[in-house]
């Protein structure tokens, strides 16, 4: 096993200690054990009280855990660029961090709410299935090579969905234990001996007992299916013992917490089998996958040539193939902009509502823009080397169906903010997807060296949208988060194109570094790097930010800076490269520090 | 028109003669093209506003 592959083991391990560990506070009663957060009791050491000191390890190991979900994140941006999934399955995991780390306090403050104690659950078994995919990614990639053992044609879709009733199922559980409907019907299969009555809570621990029932036999019968195929790839067949295993034990559990008595030991248990079930599916479920797709890259290479594009088009090539229009990586750093200016809006976590309908909304209306860029740029996409594998130049999607496709992704994002978010965040949303297309995609790429300057404005309206999404009306600080996006643009995008030049020049898109040259280009990106951060630090004196945040700026614009002066120095590739990959990272840990900043008044 | 509107507009007149006047000397002294100064100059004019807006809303 790899050194990655192991960071990402420690890694889903640690999140399922913690989650373990979460049961242990919830059984013993201790979720209330610090009723402050980030301090317990006022203190930075919680007091002699068994309560206390549950709760207050369970926000230690949290804290622990981090650190090897955080070395994951820069290992993988490290070594790991070229792989797609484990990138987005890290991406998406830093994202998830900091609504989980805010829930977690809000949990607390609010006296844990069922409902934001079941949505916390959730976002830890994503994080931990993150950690999941990347750990099994790792250790297929570590021994590629051609397959030698059975695979399946095609992957099970009903495996996938197997999973995801797993999942599910472990909402229920969760939503049952924080409803208090896990006691309400005791005796099995009976409640009592008799059959159920009506009732909230009966209906709520019904649907869980039969989530439990179908689930877990979905995921015997696979397990037990895929482990008795003969050839089978070892580790299929270990994952698939594991998890029949891991659910046949747990489904005995469950019913004898019913039928015996509400032992804390047993429900502690009941928690550590159903997150075992869960992480073993996952693994099985990518094992699975990855067998798949080697199975089909080995016969596509035993006859040659790969196949022909219409025979290629199966469902699952299909659907990701629409998923890459939308450009996810863009819409994942869009998101993330559009998170932080949510967050400041709010002071905190905003509604859970808003939250998750603007991310939806947000991703719909960026994922469209990106689609009909895809669309609009297909000629010279098809040119460059970047994009060539695009799915309109190869031959996957049509250009009128991504056409269509985009239009329907915007308008199913104007439905979602105009019913569930409100007019105004709708109408930036909109804004910004009609300027990406009309003025940057249609107006100014070709036109222009500046291109990205004043293109730039569209993605740099998602914190503005977060904000408008939360308030319904805007104020100063949105706008200078749209400053502060605005002028990172320009030093960003020129550093990617001075990598790419040669492809920029093929497909005759008039970047900074063709038009003016290398030396040019170096001198704008160090002026503009300045005025970024002048931009970022001139909120202190505005009062719209304190202290915390003016040393963040500070220190990520400085080290901005440096990059930029290296590069103008060097002159070299990599210093452009060290640069672009900088400024992904500047943005987050800017927006997090703002919200820092907010969270903790000195 | 009151005196106060009519002088609001010479106001806004002169500006504009100014503004036009400026620009015109930094394009010739510096040899860019008039198009790309202006896509330079009109998002830092903009932030100028924003930042006499945020001192005069304090």
């Amino acid at each position: 096993m790899s050194r990655f592959a192991r960071l990402a083991t420690v890694a889903a391990v640690g999140v399922y200690l913690l989650i373990v560990m979460g049961g242990v506070v919830r059984v013993s009663g201790s979720g209330l054990g610090c009723p402050d957060w980030p301090l317990c009791h006022g203190q930075l050491l919680p007091p002699a009280d068994l309560h206390a000191i549950v709760e207050y390890a369970h926000r230690t190991i949290a804290a622990v855990v981090g650190v090897p979900l955080g070395l994951l994140f820069l290992a993988a941006w490290r070594s790991q660029r070229r792989d797609r999934l484990v990138l987005c399955a890290v991406n998406l995991m830093m994202v998830l961090l900091v609504p989980q780390v805010l829930l977690g306090r809000e949990v607390v403050l609010r006296e844990l709410p069922p409902m934001l104690v079941a949505v916390h659950l959730a976002i830890a078994l994503t994080i931990m299935a993150l950690a999941i995919v990347v750990a099994t990614t790792a250790v297929v990639r570590a021994r590629a090579g051609p397959v030698t053992v059975a695979a399946p044609s095609r992957y099970p879709a009903s495996l996938a969905w197997t999973t995801l009733g797993v999942f599910f199922l472990l909402l229920t559980g969760a939503y049952t234990r924080a409803t208090g409907a896990s006691w309400v019907c005791p005796g099995f299969p009976l409640c009592d001996g008799q059959l159920p009555l009506g009732g909230r809570l009966v209906e709520i621990h019904l649907l869980h007992r039969l989530t439990a029932t179908v689930v877990g036999a979905s995921v015997v019968y696979h397990g037990l299916a895929l482990a008795r195929r003969p050839g089978r790839d070892r580790r299929i067949v270990v994952w698939a013992r594991a998890a029949a295993a891991a659910a046949a034990l747990q489904f005995a559990i469950g019913v004898a917490q019913v039928s015996v008595a509400p032992l804390p030991l047993l429900q502690i248990l009941h928690l550590a089998g159903g997150t075992a079930t869960w992480a073993a599916m996952v693994a099985l479920a990518m094992f699975v996958y990855h067998a798949t797709r080697r199975a089909g890259e080995t016969a596509a290479g035993a006859h040659g040539e790969p196949e022909p594009v219409g025979r290629r088009a199966r469902p699952g090539p299909r659907l990701a193939a629409y998923l890459s229009l939308t450009k996810p990586r863009i819409v994942v750093l869009l998101l993330t902009t559009a998170l932080g200016g949510m967050l400041l809006a709010a002071d905190g976590l905003p509604p859970l509502s808003t939250l998750v309908f603007t991310l939806l909304g947000g991703a719909l209306s960026a994922g469209g823009a990106n689609a009909i860029n895809c669309y609009i740029d297909r000629d010279i996409d098809g040119v460059m080397g970047r994009t060539a594998l695009r799915p309109i130049p190869a031959g996957l999607v049509s250009p009128e169906r991504a056409l269509l496709f985009g239009i329907a992704l915007t308008v199913a994002s104007l439905v979602v903010f105009g019913l569930l978010v409100n007019p105004l965040a709708g109408a930036l949303a909109f804004g910004a997807m009609l300027y990406y297309v009309f003025v940057y995609t249609r107006w100014l790429k070709r036109s222009t060296p500046s291109n990205i300057v004043i293109g730039g404005a569209a993605g740099a309206l998602p914190p503005v949208i977060g904000w408008a999404a939360v308030h319904g009306e805007l104020a100063l600080l949105p706008l200078w988060l749209f400053a502060i996006v605005f002028y990172w643009t320009p030093p960003h995008f020129w550093a990617l194109s001075l990598l790419i030049k040669r492809e920029y020049e093929r497909a005759r898109v008039p970047m900074l570094p063709i038009v003016r040259g290398d030396a040019e280009t170096h001198g704008q990106i160090f002026w503009y790097s300045l005025l970024m951060v002048a931009v970022t630090a001139v909120l202190v004196p505005f009062g719209l930010m304190g202290p915390i945040y003016l040393a963040a700026a500070l220190l990520l614009g400085g080290l901005f800076v440096y990059y930029a002066v290296r590069l103008r120095s060097e002159a070299t590739p990599s210093a452009a490269r060290r640069l672009f990959r900088y400024s992904l990272y500047y943005l987050t840990l800017l927006f997090a520090a703002m919200v820092l900043d907010r969270r903790i008044p000195l | 028109m009151t005196a106060s509107g009519g002088l609001s507009v010479l106001g806004v007149g002169l500006a504009a003669v100014v503004a036009v006047l400026a620009y015109t000397a930094i394009v010739r002294s510096t040899g860019r093209s008039p198009r790309e100064l202006a896509w330079t100059l009109i998002p830092a004019f903009l932030l100028v506003m924003l930042f006499v807006w945020t001192a005069l809303s304090r």
